[in-house]
C-alpha cells in the first residue's frame, strides 16, 4: 500500500509537471529524532514546565484511590497504573488487569452497552460486594489494559494523515479494506476500536467506569493549555466529498461531567489533577526503536513481503514528521478468529484497529484481549482482512518466522521485557528489607530465593496452565505494596459468596470463590448469583510468612480460652483442621503451613494445578484446561515456598522514638495485646514479633454475614498479624478499613471493650498508639 | 489513495491558474447569524406560528430564558420565578403555547402571560408536541444521566403519567422527543435507540435498528418521518410508511435537531456546527455550509421566510452558557 500510494502520487505530480525522469519513490517526511525516549519517559521536546507536569501527572496515575477519595460505589481498580503498568507506568498490563465488556444484541440487530457504560465493574462497596451481570447481556469480550507510550503523537494527526491509507471498499483488491471509525466528525484513533477522539474523554472514561472517580470535562482553557491543544473552538471540522472530513489538532472531549452516589462530593478529581493526568499521557515518549541487526533487517523485510504492512503501515505523516508507529488506526474486519461482538460507534463486533507495533516487546500479552502469550502467537491468530499476511507468515520458515518476531520486538522496549513486572535484572534487597531475605542467602540458598522470586513474579501464560478461571496470573499480581511480597489494593481483593440461612452457611457446589476473569474471552466466571453473601477478602502481606510458619502450634495453642476462662471477654480458639492440624495462615486461619499455603494460592487463585501430595489437602490436581497437569512442578512449588518463607518480616522503624514507646504501653494497657500477643516462639525458642495469636476471634459487628470456612465461623477471623502495618493499607478481611484508625474503629464482639478503651484515649494517646502501630 | 487525488487536484488547479469559484445555482442560501445570543445562555428549542413570533426556549441550568424573534430583535419573555432550564416549545396559536423543561417544568402562554403547571414529576422534560391544546403530549427523563422515563399526556386541562408497556429494548430512562400527524398517530423517541407509536389506543415499540439515543423527529405526512440522533456521530432513521431505514451518517457529528417541509428533504443540524441535509431517500448528506462554527447546534425549524437553528456551547458544562441563533432562506425545493 505505501508503494502504491507513492506511484500514484508521482502520477498527480506528472500530470502537473509534465516531467516523467522524476525519481519515483514517495519519500515521507523524515522520522524526528526528539519523540523517542526509554519506555515511561517524556518527549525530549517538552518544555521545563511540561516536565513538572509530567511527574505531577504519573503521581496521579500511581495514585490509591481510596473510598474516601472517590473509589466507587463499584469499582475494577483502585489507580489508573494498575492497568497500564507493564513494563512501567503508561504501559499494558498483565492478564490479572483484564477486564471486561458487555452489551445486549437485540433482535433488530442492534447493539446495547450493559454494565456500567458498557464495562462488567466487579466491586461494590455497599450491598452484595459482586456486581451482578446486567440483565440481558448476551456478549461478553475480555479487553487487555493498552499501553499509552506516544498517544500525544497520535493526537497530533490529522484525520487526512489516517485517511490516506483507508481503502473501505478495497479498491485496489489486495484483500485488506481498512475504514475509519468517527467521532464527532473527527477520525477515531485511540482504543482497540479506534472509538475514541480525544485523550481526555479515553482518560475521564475508564476513571469513572474503572475506579467510579467522577470528574468534570476541562474548561477550554485548560483544554488549550494540554501538550496537545484541544479546546473546542480550536478545532476546525469541515466535511469534504474527497476525505470525508477534515479536522486538525486534538478534538475537544465530550460528555458531561460524571456523577455518582457514593456520597464523596463531585467532582471527585479536581480539574488540576485531571490535567495532569491527561498531560502525562499526552507527553509519553514514543518507545525508542533498536538498531536493527543482520537478523531483524531480514525480519524487517519479510514483514513486507508478507504483507503486514498493509495495516501495519510503518509510518504516518505528523506535524513532527513522519512517526513510526506501526499502524493505519483504521479498523480492519479481523473475521471471526478475532471478533468480539462489541460494537463502537463504526466499528462492528469483528472490526479492529490496527494495533501500534512501536513498543511492542515488553507488553504482552497481545491481542485485544490478551489471549497471545507470545508475538508468535498473536500473529498466528489473526484471521479476516489478514489471513493472507497471517497465512505467508505461517508458510515461511521457522528462521523466517523468528526474524520476523526480531525485527517486531526491536520496535522499542525490549530492554524492559521481562516474564513478569520485575525489572530485569532486578536485584535482591538486603537482607532485612522489604522484599530481600531474612537473613543472608548464599550459593544455593540465595539462588533458590531468586528462582522463588520469579516464579512468585513472572505472569503465567495460558500455555502453562493460566485458569480456566483466575483471579491473579502471578503471585505478585496481588502481592506487591509496597513491594513483592506485600499486600494488594481493594482492586485486587478475593470474592468469596455462598448461602447463609438462619446463621448457618452453605457453600455453593463448586466452592466459595468467584473468580474474576476466565481464560476463554467470552466468558464471565461463574457465581451462583442468587447467593445470600458475597465477601470480599483483602490481600495479605506475606512478609516474615516463614516465621509464623514455624511457630510451634503448642504455642498457639497455649493462649486459647474458648470459655473465656479469665473473664476477660476474649476467647480465641485454635483453627483445628480435620486432619488435627492446627491452622495459621490465611484469614480464617484455614491453612496450616507455608506449603500448603503455595499450593492452594496457585491453584485458587491461577488455576495451577499442583502435583499430588498424599499428605496435603490443599490445591488442584485436575482442572478444565488443555494443560497437561500438574502445571507446576514440585520443584517449583518448592522453590515458590522457599522465597515467601525467607521474605524478611517488615523491618521495624522508629522503635525508640517516645511516642512509639508509650503507644506500645497503651496497646498493652488498652487491652489489645489480648489477641495481637507481641511475640509468640517458633519450635527454636526464637520470639516471633508478629502481634497475632494466630487464633480465631469473634470481631464482627452485630447481625454480620459472611463465608464460614471450617471452624471459622461467619464471625470468625484469624487475628492479623500487625508487622508491616504502616504499608499494607488497606485494612480488614475485607480491605473495608483504609486506615489504622478505622480498622480499631471496626473492631467489635470479642473486641468491644478494647475498642471503647481507645475510644476514650485522649487525642494525645491515641497519636501515640498509632505512632507504635506504624513502627511495626 | 485518495490523499493522491486530492493533491492531484491541488496540482491541476495550480497549474491552470484557474482562481475561479464561480457560482454554484443549486447553492442553497447562506446561512447568518439571526442575532447575537451570546449572553442568552445555551439555546435549545426553536418554533413559532409565524415568521415574525419565533419562541427560542434555553437559559442556563438554573434559570430558564425564552427570547420571542420577530425576525429582528428577539426580546427576553417575562418567566414565572425559579424557572430552570427550558428545552423545548409547541403551540397550536400565538395564544396556546406550550413550553417544557428541566425539573419538569411546563408553561403555558395564553396570550398575555404563563401558567405553570402541574406535571406531578421532577425529571426533566425534553420534548412537547400536541395534535390539539387538550391532547398534548411531553417527554422527559434525566438525559444523559440516569433517570425515570416519563411520558405525560394533557387532557382536560391535567397532565398525567402514562406508562409505556414493556419494552424489549433495555435500560431506557428518558424519551427525548415527541412528535406526531394526528392524535392517532404519535411518536416518541429516546434514549438507547427508543422509538414507541401511539395509534389512538396504545403505545407499541418499534425496534429500528439502532441503539444510539435518538433525539429528535419531524415529517410532513405519517409515511414521511426522519428521526435523528447520536452522541457521537450523526444517525438517522426513517420511515416511509412501510418501513424503518436507519442508518448511520459519520462523519458527520452527533445531530439533535430536525425539521422537513418538502418530503424529500431532511433538514439536520447538530453537534460542532454542524448543518447538513439529508435525502430522504437516499439518505445522502450534504452540508449545509457554515464554516468556522464549533458550538452545536439543537434545533431547527422552518418557516415561509426560511430556516431558523439555535444552539450553543454545551460542552461548556460550567459555564459561561453562550447561545447561538442563525438563519437562512429556504429555497424552492427544500
Amino acid at each position: 500500500m505505501k508503494k502504491t500510494v507513492g506511484v500514484l502520487m508521482l502520477t498527480a505530480a506528472f500530470a502537473c509537471t509534465g516531467d516523467d525522469d522524476g525519481d519515483d519513490t514517495y519519500v515521507p517526511p523524515p522520522i524526528p529524532s526528539n519523540i523517542f525516549a526509554p519506555m515511561g519517559e517524556i518527549v525530549p521536546f517538552a518544555t521545563a514546565e511540561q516536565r513538572e507536569i509530567f511527574e505531577r501527572g504519573k503521581e496521579v496515575a500511581e495514585r490509591r484511590i481510596t473510598p474516601e477519595m472517590g473509589l466507587g460505589p463499584d469499582f475494577n481498580v483502585t489507580f489508573c497504573a494498575s492497568c497500564h503498568e507493564k513494563p512501567v507506568t503508561g504501559g499494558s498490563a498483565p492478564r490479572y488487569r483484564n477486564f471486561l465488556l458487555v452489551g445486549q444484541e437485540l433482535s433488530d440487530g442492534s447493539f446495547t452497552a450493559t454494565g456500567k457504560n458498557g464495562v462488567q465493574t466487579q466491586f461494590e462497596l455497599e450491598g452484595p460486594s459482586r456486581v451482578p451481570t446486567a440483565e440481558g447481556t448476551n456478549v461478553i469480550a475480555t479487553r487487555n489494559g493498552i499501553p499509552f507510550f506516544g498517544v500525544g503523537l497520535l493526537a497530533e494527526l490529522t484525520n487526512e494523515a489516517i485517511l490516506v491509507n483507508a481503502d473501505p471498499d478495497d479498491a485496489d483488491g489486495d484483500g485488506i479494506s481498512g475504514r475509519p471509525n468517527y467521532d464527532r466528525g473527527f477520525v477515531g484513533r485511540f482504543g482497540r476500536k479506534s472509538q475514541t477522539v480525544s485523550i481526555e474523554g479515553f482518560i475521564r472514561g475508564p476513571l469513572f467506569n474503572h475506579l467510579g472517580v467522577t470528574t468534570v470535562p476541562l474548561s477550554e482553557e485548560r483544554k488549550a493549555a494540554l501538550p496537545v491543544p484541544s479546546a473546542a473552538d480550536s478545532n476546525v471540522r469541515a466535511l469534504t466529498a474527497e476525505y470525508g472530513t477534515t479536522g486538525h489538532g486534538q478534538a475537544a472531549a465530550p460528555d458531561e461531567p460524571t456523577v455518582d452516589e457514593d456520597g464523596v462530593i463531585d467532582p471527585e478529581m479536581s480539574e488540576q489533577d485531571l490535567f495532569d493526568l491527561i498531560a502525562f499521557a499526552m507527553l509519553l515518549a514514543a518507545p525508542a526503536p533498536d538498531a536493527l541487526d543482520d537478523a531483524g533487517e531480514r525480519g524487517e523485510r519479510a514483514f513486507m513481503d508478507m504483507g503486514c504492512d498493509g495495516c501495519h503501515v510503518p509510518t504516518l505523516v505528523s506535524p513532527r514528521g513522519s512517526i513510526p508507529v506501526y499502524s493505519d488506526l483504521l479498523l480492519h474486519d479481523m473475521g471471526p478468529e478475532l471478533a468480539d461482538g462489541i460494537r463502537m460507534k463504526e466499528a462492528t463486533g469483528s472490526e479492529f484497529r490496527t494495533q501500534p507495533l512501536w513498543g511492542l516487546a515488553p507488553t504482552g500479552p497481545f491481542l485485544h484481549d490478551g489471549r497471545a502469550d507470545t508475538i508468535d502467537d498473536a500473529i498466528r491468530m489473526h484471521g479476516g482482512e489478514a489471513t493472507a499476511a497471517r497465512d505467508a507468515y505461517l508458510a515461511a520458515t521457522e528462521g523466517t518466522r523468528g526474524e520476523v518476531v526480531t525485527f517486531l520486538e526491536a520496535l522499542g522496549g525490549k530492554s524492559k521485557k521481562t516474564d513478569g513486572l520485575l525489572p530485569p535484572n532486578a536485584p535482591v534487597p538486603a537482607p532485612g528489607e522489604y522484599g530481600g531475605p531474612a537473613a543472608a542467602l548464599t550459593g544455593a540458598d540465595a539462588e533458590q530465593f531468586v528462582r522463588g522470586r520469579k516464579i512468585f513474579d513472572d505472569d503465567t501464560k495460558l500455555g502453562a496452565g493460566l485458569g480456566p478461571t483466575f483471579n491473579g496470573d502471578s503471585c505478585r499480581a496481588c502481592h506487591f505494596d509496597p513491594v513483592i511480597g506485600g499486600s494488594g489494593p481493594l482492586g485486587l481483593n478475593v470474592m468469596r459468596h455462598g448461602y447463609v440461612d438462619n446463621g448457618v452457611f452453605t457453600p455453593p457446589a463448586n466452592g466459595t470463590m468467584a473468580h474474576k476473569i476466565a481464560s476463554d474471552p467470552e466468558q464471565r466466571p461463574p457465581a451462583e448469583e442468587q447467593a445470600s453473601v458475597f465477601e470480599m477478602r483483602q490481600t495479605p502481606p506475606l512478609f516474615g510468612l516463614g516465621m509464623i510458619d514455624r511457630i510451634s502450634e503448642v504455642n498457639i495453642i497455649g493462649n486459647e480460652d474458648p470459655m473465656d476462662v479469665d473473664g476477660d471477654g476474649i476467647r480465641g480458639i485454635a483453627h483445628v483442621l480435620p486432619d488435627g492440624r492446627i491452622g495459621r495462615l490465611g484469614w480464617k486461619a484455614n491453612v496450616p503451613s507455608l506449603a500448603e499455603f503455595s499450593r492452594d494460592a496457585t491453584s485458587n487463585e491461577i488455576g495451577l494445578t499442583v502435583p499430588e501430595d498424599a499428605t496435603s489437602p490443599f490445591g488442584f490436581l485436575t482442572d478444565e484446561d488443555d494443560v497437561a497437569d500438574p502445571e507446576i512442578t514440585q520443584p517449583e512449588l518448592d522453590d515458590l515456598t522457599f522465597f515467601m518463607e525467607n521474605l524478611a518480616p517488615p523491618p521495624r522503624v522508629n522503635a525508640t522514638d517516645a511516642a512509639v514507646v508509650r503507644g506500645e504501653m497503651l496497646f498493652d494497657s488498652v487491652g489489645c495485646t489480648g489477641c495481637h500477643i507481641p511475640t509468640l516462639q517458633d519450635e527454636d525458642g526464637n520470639d516471633v514479633p508478629l502481634y497475632s495469636d494466630l487464633l480465631l476471634h469473634d470481631v464482627a459487628p452485630p447481625n454480620a454475614v459472611g463465608i464460614a470456612d471450617g471452624m471459622a465461623s461467619i464471625r470468625h477471623f484469624r487475628t492479623s498479624p500487625l508487622w508491616g502495618l504502616r504499608d499494607t493499607a488497606p485494612y480488614l478481611h475485607d480491605g473495608s478499613a483504609t486506615t489504622i484508625e478505622q480498622a480499631i474503629a471496626a473492631h467489635e464482639a470479642e473486641a468491644d471493650a478494647v475498642r471503647m478503651n481507645v475510644e476514650m484515649l485522649s487525642a494525645q494517646e491515641r497519636a501515640d498508639l498509632l505512632a507504635f502501630l506504624e513502627s511495626l | 489513495m485518495k490523499r493522491t487525488t486530492l493533491l492531484a487536484a491541488a496540482l491541476l488547479v495550480a497549474c491552470n491558474g484557474s482562481g475561479d469559484d464561480g457560482g454554484d445555482d443549486d447553492t442553497p442560501p447562506a446561512w447568518t447569524e439571526a442575532f447575537d445570543a451570546e449572553n442568552d445562555g445555551w439555546l435549545l428549542s426553536v418554533w413559532g406560528v409565524a415568521p415574525n413570533d419565533l419562541w427560542i426556549a434555553g437559559g442556563q441550568p438554573d434559570a430558564g430564558r425564552l427570547l420571542r424573534y420577530d425576525g429582528t430583535a428577539a426580546t427576553p419573555a417575562d418567566l414565572p420565578a425559579e424557572t430552570p432550564l427550558l428545552n423545548w416549545s409547541y403551540g397550536f396559536a400565538a395564544d396556546d403555547v406550550f413550553v417544557v423543561g428541566n425539573e419538569g417544568t411546563i408553561l403555558h402562554w395564553d396570550g398575555s402571560a404563563f401558567t405553570v403547571e402541574s406535571s406531578s414529576t421532577t425529571q426533566n422534560l425534553w420534548g412537547v408536541w400536541g395534535a390539539s391544546s387538550d391532547d398534548v403530549w411531553a417527554v422527559g427523563g434525566n438525559g444523559r444521566q440516569e433517570g425515570d422515563l416519563t411520558l405525560l399526556r394533557r387532557q382536560n386541562g391535567v397532565w398525567s403519567h402514562v406508562a409505556l408497556p414493556e419494552l424489549e429494548r433495555p435500560r431506557v430512562n428518558a424519551l427525548f422527543k415527541v412528535w406526531g400527524t394526528s392524535a392517532n398517530n404519535v411518536y416518541a423517541v429516546g434514549q438507547r435507540g427508543t422509538v414507541v407509536h401511539f395509534d389512538g389506543t396504545e403505545w407499541t415499540e418499534a425496534l429500528v435498528g439502532t441503539s444510539e439515543d435518538l433525539i429528535a423527529l419531524w415529517g410532513t405526512s405519517a409515511d414521511r418521518i426522519a428521526i435523528v440522533g447520536g452522541r457521537n456521530n450523526g444517525q438517522i432513521v426513517t420511515w416511509d410508511g412501510s418501513n424503518w431505514n436507519y442508518q448511520s451518517l459519520a462523519p458527520l457529528p452527533g445531530l439533535n435537531g430536525v425539521w422537513m417541509r418538502d418530503p424529500d428533504v431532511i433538514h439536520v443540524v447538530g453537534v460542532s456546527g454542524t448543518l447538513a441535509k439529508v435525502d430522504f431517500t437516499s439518505l445522502e448528506t450534504t452540508e449545509d455550509g457554515l464554516s468556522g462554527e464549533a458550538r452545536d447546534f439543537h434545533a431547527v425549524y422552518g418557516h415561509s421566510e426560511g430556516l431558523t437553528t439555535v444552539g450553543g456551547n454545551f460542552l461548556q458544562v460550567q459555564g459561561p452558557y453562550r447561545g447561538i441563533a442563525y438563519e437562512r432562506g429556504l429555497a424552492a425545493d427544500e
